[in-house]
């Protein structure tokens, strides 16, 4: 898949940068760090400290990656934002999410971009299950996923596979309408939807995702509740209305494909 | 109503009045948020002046009692306030969320500037 990319020879090598949320991830971050530059030495990355109270900043300003520490925590939704502005503001071509807790996978990264390199998409998923990855989750959890997939697919007359991943790439486009769009706490299947709804060109890869090195889920069975009626409203809500701007002019309008 | 009810609920709202012209007054209460708790104050005034105008409007949404009407409408008005200020919390968020993000991507950017200047490669 890399390869094509290197035939098509563009006028200038397209500049790809991590965005990395971290909220208390000390333990996880270094490995992941390391794994990331020793595999993808051409991939620069930001760290985005979303109000960590342990070392994750120092520990990352030590390994000589440029962090972005947020006063307060965001959530997940805010700090990713926070890194696309940055990618933005330092003129990187692709950004792509990737996780602190060393789920995602370097090796993977070249797939996942390649769409956008290639200019046949604005933004990439990672999906766990286009084909079997061997990721299991529970019958509860799986269930639940299927209706948010679903529903999501429904929304946007396209097939999502996994929505809930966050391994996931954006052109410079989606990352313009990332930013004037202020979703929220849940991000993951609302931007989707948003983007493709504003004319947006998505598309999925297979990826496979390891286990989390350090850390814990965000899944209790309280918050599980949560983000099910949270995506749920999201879903629906995303749906019914034009994207919504904070404070500057939107920009879904231009040049849709 | 009988009188001392009507001049209780009157010398309220104009308590009520006067405590949002003072906080106005003193800085505590932005002017557009007052109008609202004003104008809510001068409808008690005038329902408490006029009181039967809420037993008229009572038997409009077909209530016995006029004081049960006066409820249903507190209520009303209430809720309407409570919508307005999560409106008001919503804005807010969005605006604290905005700046958080700007803080951190200037600190970032100080730190770019002061290590570029330590060494003028």
């Amino acid at each position: 898949m890399d390869k094509s990319s290197e035939d098509m020879k563009p006028m200038r090598r397209q500049r790809i940068i991590a965005v990395i949320p971290a909220c208390n991830e000390q333990d996880s971050l270094p490995a992941t760090l390391s794994e990331l530059a020793s595999v993808r030495p051409d991939v620069d990355a930001v760290i985005v400290d979303d109000g960590s109270t342990d070392r994750t900043a120092e520990i990352a300003r030590e390994m000589g990656v440029p962090v972005v520490s947020l006063p307060v925590n965001l959530g997940i939704g805010g700090a990713v934002q926070t890194g696309v502005r940055y990618a933005l503001n330092h003129g990187y071509d692709v950004a792509f999410q990737y996780d602190a807790d060393g789920q995602h996978r370097p090796e993977q990264i070249a797939a996942l971009v390649d769409p956008i390199l290639r200019g046949e998409a604005d933004m990439v998923l990672g999906s766990r299950f286009i084909e079997d990855s061997g990721y299991r989750v529970s019958i509860a959890r799986g269930m639940i996923m299927w209706v948010l997939r679903t529903l999501s697919s429904w929304a946007i007359h396209q097939r999502i596979t996994d929505n809930t991943s966050g391994f996931r790439a954006y052109g410079r486009r989606a990352m313009q309408f990332m930013v004037t769009n202020c979703s929220c706490d849940y991000p993951e299947i609302e931007a989707i939807i948003l983007l493709v709804r504003s004319g947006h060109r998505f598309t999925e890869v297979p990826v496979s995702m390891g286990e989390r090195t350090a850390g814990r889920s965000m899944f209790t069975p309280l918050r599980g509740m949560y983000f099910i009626i949270r995506s749920l409203m999201a879903v629906l809500i995303s749906v019914l209305v034009r994207p919504v701007c904070a404070g500057s002019p939107c920009e879904s309008g231009e040049g849709s494909s | 109503m009988t009188i001392s009810q009507r001049l209780i609920a009157g010398i309220a709202s104009i308590l009520v009045m006067a405590l949002i012209v003072d906080l106005v007054r003193r800085r505590k209460l932005r002017e557009e948020y007052a109008l609202l708790w004003l104008a809510s104050g001068l409808v008690m005034l005038l329902v408490s002046i006029f009181s039967n105008v809420v037993a008229w409007l009572a038997r409009l949404i077909g209530i016995e009692h006029p004081a049960y009407a006066l409820f249903v409408i507190a209520l009303f008005v209430g809720m309407v306030l409570a919508i307005h200020f999560t409106v008001v919390l919503s804005k807010l968020t969005a605006h604290n969320w905005r700046l958080t993000q700007e803080i951190g991507l200037i600190r970032r950017q100080l730190e770019e500037d002061s290590s570029r200047k330590e060494d003028p490669s």
